[in-house]
């Protein structure tokens, strides 16, 4: 075997790229092995902050857990804590710097960025502003009493001396006198980014750093940021997702300077870009996540803008920072090769800026976008005036099923080169009749009647996905509640019942859920019988590019 | 008709499309004209090894071949699979150090799908392997100190779960 080629052996570890467990085992055999087994293991990093005090005491609890035996069903250790027991950061953890700086030459394959804001204390996942207030016990100009049980400090320590020891020791992956710009990538080609991780490094906190420019304003700090780590990317970059982005709202249109800046931003600086991946704060209803209700008569739940320790909010970016001063916003579209775009949560303001940023100011093109996913829309969200724009490029499309498309006439015939429809089904009151109306409409199409001589048209697959909160049993009573067995039947049949090929119809190869065929049968009996309804698993080709599988 | 000559000085005589599997002896041929009857050299592969690649090459003559750049080592977009077909399986079915001769015959011959097959079998051999047990299946000598050894393995804890 050591006989073998570099290019063969690599090959033969290629071959087992999608196994963790076996890149992980692969890496330990010899040292021509290392590298390409690395290739694969690190195609793809997620960074957060750390409290090393914290992951050793919680080792420390699964450890004595562990050693009680598990008799008492409270010392049964679960599956993530057996895991964490073998593994050997959580018994001495590594600073996420150090890291980088021992894979520095695996740090050219890394293709993959998430960064994510929260801090692991316990079991629990922190904000930055949890983790300063309840935590650490500081925050702003107040501190917090309880965290003096919770750390078990008496009234006479130093507190702050105490705790300010406590933060400078959490390990921010960029370095606590720098901004994320500081990361050493330069050839990713994904990066997520919630924006709550500025959060972490609110300018009060980091000035003196080295990396910071001194006139750096407050407002500009997380745009100055992001830009500069797109911009040493820009080469490779090809995919850019932002969630929980508090941009695109009118009240921050007040100040002309003020007005979001974000898309401008990656237009400029991610050239290449492909994919583009956009989540605002607003959430469809899921009772698994702690979301607090929004005031006022929204119909969407909202999770808190992301703000500093002190309370601020952490800002959007700037136009400021995506123009140069005194140049005037873009008002031909720009040649862009973007072929994916996903809008999510966002309210309607935000929603017709977004449009106005595609549509009117043209920052990208929009005539290239073949996958388009809208999801959580506004519930008054106008979705043909965007299908206006962008009907011919269209190939794939995922759709939310909920307030906003309730009425929503989508007909296969409006876009020429659809392959895809994906229908994301969600636990509301009116989750039936949604499905209902979305399937009966999509099925009203078979017939073209608007005269168009244009024959036949194939749509390769419909896909109806499982939202969050809703579980299998949940789906198979919307299925047969919805009484879609007729439409689908008519939509997989070809030529339906009484046409003729001259009169123009569409034929639908395929339909899957994400359900067992059991139920497939059950709910669903007369188009199961045609052979062209199957399980499917919900695919994410709208969000995850294939690299990262 | 072709005619091929292995390092232990064996002739084979192959038909053309059974012998343009190989991306090396195409190029070969295209380079030395149609008409030639000069033995193409062959002095990386012995003809024990040869007997099977040919035998590998006559089952899938004709079959389309792969396009030349479909199939890079960079190429990380490629749907991986180590499932091989009945035919290839048992054709495959070879002591360990046949294996990697039609291995290293098929690198050198430019035969994608051989190669393809041979890489999925030593892949399917390794999974679920601790270190130790490969480098045992394979005679590799473990290079690292146990210091490094230490390290990879808490480097390793960063890589994410998929």
């Amino acid at each position: 075997m050591s006989d073998l080629p570099q290019e063969v052996i690599d090959r033969i570890i290629d071959e087992l790229s999608n196994s963790i467990e076996d890149l992980r085992n692969l890496s330990l055999v010899c040292r021509p092995w290392l590298r390409r087994a690395r290739y694969h293991l690190f195609r793809s990093i997620t960074l957060g902050p750390q409290d090393f005090k914290e992951i050793r005491e919680h080792y420390a609890y699964v450890k004595l857990k562990a050693s009680r035996g598990g008799w008492d069903p409270d010392d049964r250790l679960s599956f993530d804590e057996e895991k964490l027991l073998r593994s050997p950061l959580a018994e001495n953890p590594q600073p996420v710097q150090l890291f980088l700086s021992s894979i520095s030459d695996t740090l050219p394959c890394v293709r993959g960025l998430r960064l994510l804001p929260l801090i692991q204390v316990g079991r629990g996942l922190f904000s930055a502003k949890n983790y300063f207030h309840k935590w650490l016990g500081f925050g702003g100009d107040q501190y917090v009493p309880e965290c003096y049980v919770k750390r078990e400090l008496s009234p006479n320590e130093d507190f702050y001396e105490r705790q300010k020891a406590r933060w400078d020791a959490v390990d921010l992956p960029w370095g606590h006198g720098a901004g994320i710009h500081a990361l050493p990538f330069r050839n990713l080609r994904y990066i997520h980014i919630q924006w709550s991780v500025f959060s972490w490094t609110p300018p009060s906190l980091s000035s003196g750093g080295d990396d910071i420019p001194i006139s750096m304003s407050p407002n500009l700090w997380p745009g100055f940021q992001l830009a500069m780590l797109i911009k040493s990317n820009a080469d490779t970059l090809d995919y850019i997702s932002i969630d929980e982005y508090p941009g695109f709202r009118l009240d921050q249109y007040t100040s002309t300077s003020n007005a979001d800046g974000l898309l401008d931003l990656l237009a400029q600086n991610a050239p290449k870009l492909r994919s583009l991946s956009l989540g605002g704060l607003l959430r469809p209803f899921n009772p698994h996540l702690h979301i607090t209700q929004p005031s006022g008569s929204s119909a969407f739940l909202s999770k808190d803008p992301p703000i500093y320790p002190s309370g601020e909010e952490v800002p959007h970016v700037s136009s400021d920072w995506a123009f140069p001063r005194n140049d005037l916003p873009l008002t031909n579209p720009r040649q862009s090769s973007l072929e994916s775009l996903s809008i999510r949560g966002f309210d309607s303001e935000s929603t017709l800026l977004i449009e106005d940023a595609f549509l009117n100011r043209g920052v990208f093109a929009v005539t290239t976008i073949k996958y388009l996913a809208l999801s959580a829309m506004p519930e008054d969200y106008n979705y043909m005036f965007l299908f206006s724009k962008l009907y011919q490029s269209l190939t794939h499309l995922t759709l939310d099923l909920d307030k906003s498309t309730l009425n929503l006439k989508l007909k296969f015939s409006f876009f020429p080169n659809l392959e895809c429809v994906q229908l994301i089904i969600h636990t509301t009151y009116r989750a039936r009749i949604n499905l209902r109306n979305m399937v009966r409409s999509l099925s009203d199409n078979v017939v073209r009647l608007d005269g168009s001589n244009s024959g036949f048209k194939i749509v390769r697959l419909l896909h109806i996905a499982l939202g969050p909160g809703v579980h299998s049993g949940v789906a198979e009573q919307y299925l047969s509640g919805a009484s879609i067995d007729e439409y689908l039947l008519n939509l997989v049949q070809h030529p339906p019942l009484g046409l003729s090929r001259s009169m123009g119809w569409t034929k639908l190869n395929m339909v899957t859920v994400d359900v067992s065929e059991t139920i497939l049968a059950e709910a669903l009996p007369m188009t199961f019988a045609t052979g062209c309804l199957k399980f499917g698993e919900t695919d994410e080709w709208w969000r995850q590019p294939i690299y990262l599988r | 008709m072709i005619v091929l000559k292995t390092s232990d000085n064996e002739t084979f005589t192959v038909e053309r499309d059974v012998a343009e599997r190989s991306v090396l002896i195409k190029n070969m041929l295209d380079d030395i004209g149609e008409n030639s009857e000069q033995a193409i050299p062959l002095p990386n592969v012995n003809s024990s090894v040869l007997k099977k690649v040919l035998e590998y090459c006559e089952h899938h003559r004709g079959e389309p071949l792969p396009a030349a750049d479909a199939d890079t080592s960079q190429d990380d977009t490629r749907k991986r699979t180590t499932d091989i077909s009945e035919w290839d399986q048992k054709f495959i079915t070879v002591d360990q150090e046949m294996l990697f001769e039609i291995i290293l015959a098929a690198n050198y011959l430019d035969i994608k799908s051989l190669l393809d097959v041979g890489c999925k079998t030593v892949a399917n051999m390794i999974k679920g392997k601790t270190p130790e047990e490969i480098r045992k299946l394979f005679n590799i000598v473990n290079d690292f100190t146990p210091e490094e050894e230490a390290q990879i393995k808490k480097e390793n804890e960063w890589a994410e779960d998929r």
